[in-house]
């Protein structure tokens, strides 16, 4: 008896020290082996790793029932109940790939995105900053993406047929109402924003989410900074143009950095201006500020704001009164203040609010006759972003866009005041859709009300994109896109409603060992634009939306970071055919700011022997047409075909100090816009012309850039690399 | 009388299962001495698991999690078949460790230089897009780890090859570092590790990069 008693003793010790030996395979969904799987009795440190067939085995001293969990990077982790008693036990596992939208599917149909964080982008937010042509302006940057037509006489985005009106800017989400420099007529203007303050930049030229909406053309997305940055002062220095000064001070949570600068052309443009008789040469002096602060773990606020001044004379002639000249001034005042707050209450809920408000002012004379211009707008916007299931997220918001516009002028006896206020609603919901890894879809609404049009507009967005492999996709965007009509319209007349346009796009990408290769097709289907019978400045008559329009074509993009050792380039090329029926159009023409063809090639070289980041564009634009009213045909007339070579070079003299040198249109090719006319014909029945051309042949910039930290080495070289 | 013997060996066959049941610090040791005898990418990450199945029992301990991710952030020198997008994962693992990490211990030295490692191999996946942006959080994690332990080698080893690396990189002379170096090597091992099983590494490191000093 006693002797049982010891052996069942025993027994159910040797239940106690036995180890159980469990072991079995992993695989994948397809049947595949998984190397490298931790396969574990939880809360114990007993488990293995699979071997390259996927097969583990260990022992372990654990007893009685049990959890095993098996983990592989980029699977679903399974964990499930097991007996251990001593004899051994076989586990086959068959993982789940884990769904991750940081590894899934994106959208790319009209999107493209400058970011120094994710892994497959199109560009960094420095190849922007330093694509030579572009002298540090985004625009001039954004103008070598295809879709987009340089138009010389204006310097703003003009995108896929589209007007520069109908392509939108936003600041952390936040619309930005002036985002050019104010610039004489027929001259080039210039983005606002300093690159070096915005590390994401997204261009879209169609299709794009239901957050965004007032842009019937494309939404370019500007956000600021998030990394840390190190205190530091910059002094730059531009031969003949100007002076910029920052400071930048971080502290745990949060930094700012202001900046001031200063830019006075005369003693430029006193060598350089060919074309064009300055009285007062351009003056523009302005201050920026950007703060960001973190607020408790989650949350970030950042406050952005700009305030800039310029001002300028010229003389131009008087083709109404050959041999006179009239005198043409500009006084622009502009603030821009955007302050947003984003928080993630929960891994689930992500909220956004923000406020922008935007003054500008425009005082110009035009022979003593003082014509000003005036604008005050802010932006309102809440949203939130909620993750449904690990597959499904959420986008609703709403934006509240007041605007308030007036004019006035006086010449002679005739004086004209008038003013129009706007209250703009929308509100907006969007879906994303994950049907795995290889397949997304989003599905969204917008719905807008505009207070002065009286009108109402729901705007649907569709968008899908499938993965064919690791490295290609395809992806297509459908939706309607509306937008009020210009102030100056509205002005006159309010009775009007939204412009419209459909789009529809189809996109291939492939991104492959840093080489990165994209087409798409895009088809814009154009209603209710604005149509006018004749205009000047004070009048439009007959105003109406009964115009149209439509635009297709093929955009191609190549970008490659691989074959040149130390240099990159991209290529675009961008083929458009498109004709309105739109303002005073007679008649379905092809606008003046289109050009069939548009080819550019931007390379940039950084040699560490040189110590030197060197950059060379150049671009093509077959020609545009415009009208020439001695002619019978509208619009009928070609411009010149447009090229412009350009270089940049960069080079780093001492730590702090690095030299900078750029060239706009090295080789002096003509570059002409078309005419311009006298607003009456002459006693021969010829309306007298001009050409249009930039204020020089070429451009040059001479810079110094000093850098000065706590840090002795840490220059701007990271600028220019 | 039987049951006087049975009791004794009852007790000594249940200490035996207890001594069997090897305790953290043993199987830390254990763990730490795989990894001393890894060969190649493979064996790495099979420590690395063993390190996660330590980290997944002892949640109150940062070490195996320390481990884990250090060895994550080494697969990306180790593992050659690795593409930038298999780096990147390897370092996106390793940063979530390193945040859990910073949570639990926000005044460790350690972790910051793991973290400063960390986003110095980011940038190394991408320099040119990813230099401006993240050489600025590099520079802040490598000053707080020096804030919170001046004296430890590990911190002074990691500013030095900043500071190197900046040299080499602008074309200078690395000289000026070059008795720093030395001094560090020397006075090494007086750093007393917190515990046998605290991180010790370095001193190879900076040994390899001393060699570029004449």
């Amino acid at each position: 008896m006693k002797n049982l008693i010891l052996l069942a003793l025993i027994f159910n010790l040797s239940q106690v020290l036995g180890q159980t030996l469990v072991k079995g395979t992993v695989i994948d969904d397809l049947g595949e082996p998984l190397f490298g799987a931790n396969i574990y009795i939880e809360n114990s440190y007993d488990g293995a790793s699979s071997d390259i067939n996927g097969v583990y085995e260990f022992n372990t001293e654990e007893k009685g029932d049990q959890y095993i969990r098996v983990e592989y990077m980029g699977y679903k982790t399974i964990s499930t109940p097991i007996h251990l008693n001593g004899q051994p036990v076989e586990k086959q596992f068959e993982l789940e790939e884990e769904f991750n939208e940081l590894n899934a599917v994106v959208i790319t149909a009209g999107s493209f995105e400058a970011s120094d964080r994710k892994r497959a982008i199109e560009l960094s937010s420095i190849d922007i900053a330093t694509t030579a042509g572009a002298m540090g302006d985004i625009i001039g940057a954004i103008n070598t993406l295809p879709g987009t037509t340089p138009v010389g006489e204006s310097g703003r985005l003009y995108v896929r047929g589209g007007t520069s009106e109908e392509t939108k800017t936003f600041v952390d989400g936040l619309l930005v109402n002036t985002p050019y420099t104010a610039s004489a007529p027929n001259l080039s203007a210039r983005g606002r924003f300093n690159p070096f303050l915005f590390s994401g930049t997204v261009f879209n030229s169609g299709g794009y989410s239901a957050e965004y909406g007032q842009a019937m053309s494309s939404v370019l997305l500007l956000n600021t900074n998030e990394e840390k940055i190190k205190d530091e002062l910059n002094l730059s220095f531009l031969v003949g143009l100007g002076a910029d000064f920052a400071g930048t001070k971080s502290w745990e949570n949060g930094s700012v950095t202001a900046s001031g600068n200063y830019f006075n052309l005369k003693p430029y443009l006193s060598l350089l201006s060919e074309n064009q008789d300055w009285t007062k040469p351009a003056v523009a002096y302005g201050q920026e500020t950007s703060l960001k602060q973190k607020t408790g773990k989650t949350g970030m606020l950042k406050l952005y704001s700009n305030i800039n001044q310029s001002r300028f004379a010229m003389l131009q002639n008087d083709l109404d009164h050959p041999g006179e000249k009239i005198e043409y001034g500009q006084k622009n005042t502009n603030y821009f203040l955007n302050t947003n707050w984003t928080n993630a209450f929960s891994e689930k809920w992500l909220f956004y609010s923000g406020v922008s408000f935007t003054y500008n002012e425009n005082e110009i004379q035009i022979d003593e006759s003082p014509l000003n211009d005036k604008l005050k707008a802010a932006h309102l916007k809440i949203g939130v972003d909620y993750q449904i299931t690990d597959k499904i997220n959420i986008l609703f918001g709403s934006d509240y866009f007041t605007e308030n516009y007036t004019n006035s002028f006086s010449i002679d006896s005739l004086k004209w005041d008038n003013s129009i206020h706007n209250n703009l609603v929308a509100g907006y919901a969007e879906a994303n859709l994950y049907a795995s890894n290889k397949l997304v879809f989003r599905v969204g609404g917008r719905v807008e009300h505009s207070s002065l049009l009286n009108k109402t507009n729901f705007s649907p967005r569709l968008s899908s994109a499938f993965k064919i492999d690791e490295s290609s996709q395809f992806s297509f965007a459908y939706g309607w896109f509306y937008q009020n009509p210009q102030n100056e319209y509205l002005i006159q007349n309010s009775n009007l409603d939204f412009e419209r346009v459909d789009h529809y796009i189809f996109n291939y990408q492939v991104n492959k060992n840093k080489r990165l290769f994209r087409a798409e097709v895009f088809y814009k289907d154009y209603s209710q634009l604005i149509r006018y019978d004749e205009s000047n400045y004070f009048e439009v008559d007959n105003l109406s939306n009964d115009g149209y329009g439509d635009a297709y074509g093929l955009d191609i993009f190549y970008r490659d970071a691989k074959s040149i050792k130390n240099g990159h380039f991209w290529i675009s090329y961008s083929y458009l055919e498109t004709v309105r029926y739109f303002q005073n159009y007679p008649y379905k023409s092809i606008p003046d700011f289109a050009s069939k063809h548009n080819f550019s090639i931007v390379y940039k070289h950084f040699s560490e022997k040189l110590r030197s980041m060197i950059g060379g564009d150049f671009s093509y634009s077959s020609p545009r047409f415009y009208n020439d009213p001695n002619q019978d045909a509208f619009n009928a007339a070609k411009m010149q075909a447009y090229h412009s070579l350009n270089a940049s070079w960069a080079y780093l003299w001492k730590d702090q100090i690095i030299l900078y040198g750029a060239v706009n249109n090295i080789l002096g090719t003509e570059q002409q816009f078309g005419y311009r006319y006298s607003y009456q014909p002459n006693e021969e029945g010829i309306f007298a012309s001009e050409e249009i051309k930039p204020f020089s042949k070429r451009f040059f910039v001479l810079g110094v850039f000093f850098t000065f930290s706590k840090d002795k080495t840490k220059n701007q070289l990271d600028k220019i690399n | 009388m039987k049951k006087l013997i049975l009791t004794p060996l009852l007790i000594a066959v249940y200490c035996i299962a207890l001594a069997g049941d090897p305790s953290y610090v043993n199987k830390m040791k254990e763990t730490l001495d795989n990894m001393s005898k890894c060969a190649n990418a493979a064996d790495f990450k099979a420590v690395a698991n063993q390190f996660d199945r330590i980290s997944q029992k002892e949640s109150d301990e940062w070490l195996p999690q320390y481990y884990s991710a250090n060895i994550k952030i080494l697969l990306v020198y180790l593992d050659s078949a690795a593409d930038a997008n298999q780096k990147d994962r390897y370092l996106d693992e390793a940063e979530t460790i390193i945040s859990d990490m910073e949570e639990m211990e926000p005044e460790e030295a350690e972790i910051q230089v793991l973290k400063a490692f960390m986003i110095i191999s980011k940038i190394g996946v991408d320099p040119q897009t990813r230099g401006q942006s993240m050489y600025g959080s590099y520079e802040a994690t490598l000053a707080k780890a020096n804030q919170l332990d001046p004296e430890n080698p590990r911190v002074k080893y990691m500013l030095l090859s900043k500071d190197v690396g900046q040299a080499q990189w602008f074309g200078q002379s690395i000289d000026p570092y070059c008795p720093k170096m030395k001094e560090l090597y020397d006075s090494w091992d007086s750093y007393q590790p917190a515990s046998e099983i605290h991180p010790v590494w370095g001193k190879d490191q900076l040994w390899q990069i001393m060699q570029a000093c004449k």
